[in-house]
């Protein structure tokens, strides 16, 4: 069968890793990170693909990602079904599993999680931030930039409000992926944790959902990891285990 | 509108917090009422500052900025205020849901509120149905503000409002939540009263729940 896999820049190595691998063959877009940050721009960048993949020769839509705070207001299939992850994010998706991901929060809520792709695809390691609507306008200047628009004393304080979220950690988790080549990105994220005086502890992450993803496990009739969005229908996020909710053709959405 | 009141008015929608402070220690020496300075000269600057910001003219850091020039003013107005019996528009209790650490919405929902005369107990993050409960024993809140920035720490918003009913407080209290993961549609399905998608509407649902 031919799939397209369209996914969060996170995922980038273990994606094309299973993709390789796949007894399918997989045409691969990757998004920049942190987009679910941005309301509503995820949603409308999905919407946009499986249109310009209308009429196309795929089997299915592949999506790689989570629910990710809630990016998924609402998508609309065409002629290709989509497939969704049943995983809440990026964490819970390279843990292998919700439960797990639920089992560190549970123990330790203020863990800031580090994988290779993260730090070889994301911005300098001095500017990693929060999920907040805050992170981008504050971190995104420097602190000459924020004197020059807001004076020095405002300066000061957007940058202790943009800062404060640190003291809310106090652990790192280094993603170690199951192949070599690693090292350095593992290095950086034990400096950071370092630096930030967090606990640093290092946990395996499985490419289990991906593989599963990508070799398309969720042809299984038996399938309870994947949402299956058929054509002409249109999937938003469900508030319960489900963690989408379809709406058939030719029926209102309620 | 007096001359210092609009400039204490243009200090906050500024973010000017020292001019703030020097032009209200200048208006309580003139003699002018502390209320109005409250009213006219903070309270209506921030509004003009959750407009700009609706309009997308005002981002994040103009808020916060605006915010603490305004928190600066009533801090000095704070004892006249309190010798005047000046009434807030509404008490609120506000805290992110247990598990979950994060707060700059949070914090900005507060300092909004606090900007348009609400008194706000910051319960902060990891927050529990029993402390949440406790904390509407202990302050009687008119409203409690929940937030939860992820999908796997907002399922505990319908635990708490839950945990609200079993203490025999839901009656007593409006409940609205936000927080990224957080939608209209899930304010329905768990009975919350009302949800926010910004700190500027936290502001305006909060005084259409006090019918203000």
């Amino acid at each position: 069968m031919r799939f397209y896999c369209l996914a969060c820049e996170i995922f980038a190595r273990p994606i094309y890793s299973a993709a390789a691998n796949s007894p399918h063959a997989i045409d691969i877009h990757l998004l920049p990170l942190r987009m679910h940050e941005q309301p509503g721009l995820l949603n409308e960048e999905v919407l946009k693909e499986i249109d310009l993949l209308e009429g196309g020769n795929y089997d299915a839509i592949l999506l790689g990602y989570g629910l990710c705070g809630n990016w998924l207001t609402t998508i609309k299939t065409g002629s290709i079904p989509l497939v969704l992850p049943k995983m809440h994010d990026c964490i819970a998706i390279l843990l292998g599993s919700n439960e797990e991901y639920a089992s560190h929060l549970a123990d330790s809520p203020g863990t800031y999680w580090y994988s290779r792709d993260f730090i070889e695809r994301g911005d300098s390691t001095s500017n990693f931030a929060p999920i907040g609507a805050a992170k981008n306008e504050i971190f995104g200047k420097t602190y000459e930039s924020l004197c020059c628009q807001y004076g020095e004393d405002n300066a000061e304080y957007l940058l202790s409000v943009a800062t404060a979220w640190e003291r809310n950690y106090q652990r790192a988790v280094w993603l170690e992926p199951g192949v070599s080549g690693a090292e350095v990105q593992r290095e950086i994220s034990e400096v950071e944790a370092a630096k930030r005086k967090w606990k640093f502890e290092i946990v395996a992450a499985k490419d289990s959902i991906l593989v599963s993803l990508l070799h398309g496990a969720w042809l299984d009739p038996g399938n309870h990891e994947f949402t299956i969005v058929p054509p002409e229908s249109s999937v938003r996020l469900s508030f319960d285990n489900n963690f989408h909710r379809i709406t058939p053709p030719n029926k209102a959405e309620n | 509108m007096e001359e210092i009141i609009k400039e204490i008015y243009q200090g906050v929608v500024k973010g000017n917090a020292l001019l703030v402070k020097t032009k209200i220690e200048t208006a309580l020496q003139s003699g002018f009422d502390a209320e109005l300075i409250l009213s006219q000269g903070l309270i209506e600057a921030m509004r003009e500052v959750g407009r700009l910001f609706e309009n997308h003219e005002y981002f994040v850091p103009d808020m916060l900025i605006s915010a603490r020039a305004m928190q600066a003013g009533v801090i000095l107005l704070q004892p006249s205020i309190v010798e005047q019996g000046v009434e807030p528009t509404g008490k609120v209790v506000l805290g992110t849901v247990k598990g979950d650490l994060h707060n700059i919405g949070k914090n900005l929902v507060k300092v909004m509120l606090e900007g348009n005369g609400f008194q706000v107990i910051d319960l902060g993050t990891d927050v529990s149905a029993e402390k949440f409960v406790d904390a509407i024993q202990e302050h009687q809140p008119d409203i409690v503000g929940l937030s939860a920035l992820l999908t796997t720490t907002m399922s505990n918003i319908p635990s708490i409002i839950k945990a609200i009913e079993d203490a025999g407080q839901r009656s007593l209290v409006k409940v609205m939540i936000g927080g990224a993961p957080v939608t209209q549609s899930y304010a329905e399905e768990v009975r919350a009263d009302g949800y926010a998608p910004n700190a500027s509407q936290a502001v305006t649902l909060a005084k259409a729940l006090l019918g203000k």
